[in-house]
């Protein structure tokens, strides 16, 4: 969507014009929907969402059209569902996890363990995994940010958050593979 | 050769290709000799590739109707003074009426702890800030009548003295803490990421909170000594904007 469209769109739902903030949420609803479910469960999900979409209202008037509204409303959603995890961390705030060896590390097995990854399989998997380093795979995996990105978002190094990403690749193999793993 | 130990963990790197080039060429060489290894940069590529394929989901039509109600809830800004239909503020007052009475007829228990919410939000809990924010709006519809109460109850010819004055004081405690959310918006709107001021609005919704808590406690307290004036002032609540 060009940026012309974009504060056309956003100017429409400040004013209140019918139908805008509905074209809105019908956009870009379903992806924001997708990330809080993988960034904070489903359960909180869909409160999660309607904060998001609470908050864009009362922020559109913020928006300059430096980036797409898509990628705006992401960067927003993606501060409340981090806002929401810290909120529940027992981490005082810290969104990364122990670097503890994956038990999934060690490669015993010889060659692959893993078939066709099924998408429902991985969202299941995705649940396993703790906050800190599922935030980084979503993020990075699901959602294609880069490590700089991520890092500026959580306020960690590069280097932390590629660490926290192969440490959440190497659990989803693991809980993905279990009999062959054990 | 190097160790599969000292290899695993640059797997992901050098599978998205993030490896300076020294570094990618000792992995490919221990990865072409080593089918552990060799396996474990395959499953990680699925793992990898599959996620791509996660996609939007689409939320719970339910999400959309209470968004909307919420949005259009908080269209009225607090400044407003907007003149209700009288079938509008019957309804609105029945609210008020119904909860000032079992303030009036029941024991109050202790008052709450601080919402989760509230503490949420001294966290930088920006989705609950803004929940609150929105409670904010709505409770500012339903204060309002509380803070004229007590105005009336200050200017009536009040046997208990001790009670005037407390009006008082509670009426500028609710001017207070309105002046304080006034300005921690105000300073939102400057900086929408500013945690501090975000935790000073949620602190003034609180005591604008405690506020209307001590008001019924004040008109609970007002029946046992005076009822035909704790009735008037209740009512001034159902008359009064």
């Amino acid at each position: 969507m060009s940026a012309h469209v974009d504060l056309h769109l956003a100017a429409q739902c400040q004013a209140g014009t019918p139908g805008a903030f509905d074209e809105l949420y019908r956009t870009h609803a379903p992806r924001l929907f997708g990330l809080a479910c993988r960034l904070v469960g489903r359960r909180d999900a869909e409160d999660l969402l309607q904060d998001i979409f609470l908050t864009a209202h009362r922020k559109l008037r913020l928006y300059k059209g430096d980036a797409a509204l898509g990628t705006w409303l992401f960067r927003l959603a993606t501060n409340l569902c981090l806002d929401h995890l810290r909120s529940r961390s027992t981490h005082a705030g810290h969104l990364t996890d122990p670097l503890d060896d994956e038990p999934g590390a060690s490669p015993h097995a010889s060659g692959p363990v893993l078939g066709v990854v099924d998408r429902i399989d991985l969202e299941r998997a995705l649940e396993t995994l703790p906050p800190g380093c599922r935030t980084i795979f979503v993020l990075h995996d699901v959602e294609g940010c880069e490590h700089r990105e991520i890092a500026a978002l959580l306020g960690i190094s590069d280097g932390t958050s590629k660490s926290q990403l192969h440490k959440a690749r190497l659990r989803l193999r693991r809980v993905l593979a279990p009999a062959r793993m054990s | 050769m190097t160790s599969c130990s000292s290899i695993v963990p640059l797997l992901s790197a050098y599978l998205d290709a993030e490896l300076a080039p020294p570094s990618r060429r000792v992995v490919e060489a221990h990865v072409a000799a080593c089918a552990s290894c060799a396996g474990v940069v395959r499953d990680l590529g699925r793992v990898r590739d599959a996620a791509a394929t996660l996609g939007p989901m689409t939320p719970p039509a339910g999400v959309w109707k209470r968004t909307r109600q919420a949005i259009g809830a908080t269209n009225v800004a607090p400044t407003d003074t907007p003149v209700p239909r009288r079938w509008q503020w019957i309804g609105a007052a029945a609210v008020v009426f119904a909860v000032v009475t079992a303030w009036l007829m029941i024991p109050r228990p202790a008052r709450p702890a601080p919402d989760s919410r509230d503490t949420a939000a001294f966290r930088g809990n920006a989705a609950a800030a803004d929940a609150v924010e929105l409670t904010v709006v709505t409770s500012d519809r339903t204060a309002r009548p509380y803070a004229s109460a007590l105005l009336e109850l200050e200017r009536a010819d009040m046997a208990d003295s001790a009670t005037a004055g407390m009006a008082a004081m509670l009426r500028a405690q609710f001017e207070t803490a309105d002046r304080a959310i006034a300005a921690s918006q105000a300073a939102l709107d400057v900086d929408p990421e500013s945690d501090a001021a975000r935790r000073q609005l949620v602190a003034a919704i609180a005591r604008k909170r405690d506020v209307m808590h001590a008001t019924g406690q004040l008109l609970q307290a007002l029946q046992r000594i005076d009822p035909e004036r704790a009735t008037q002032a209740a009512q001034v609540l159902f008359t009064k904007g």
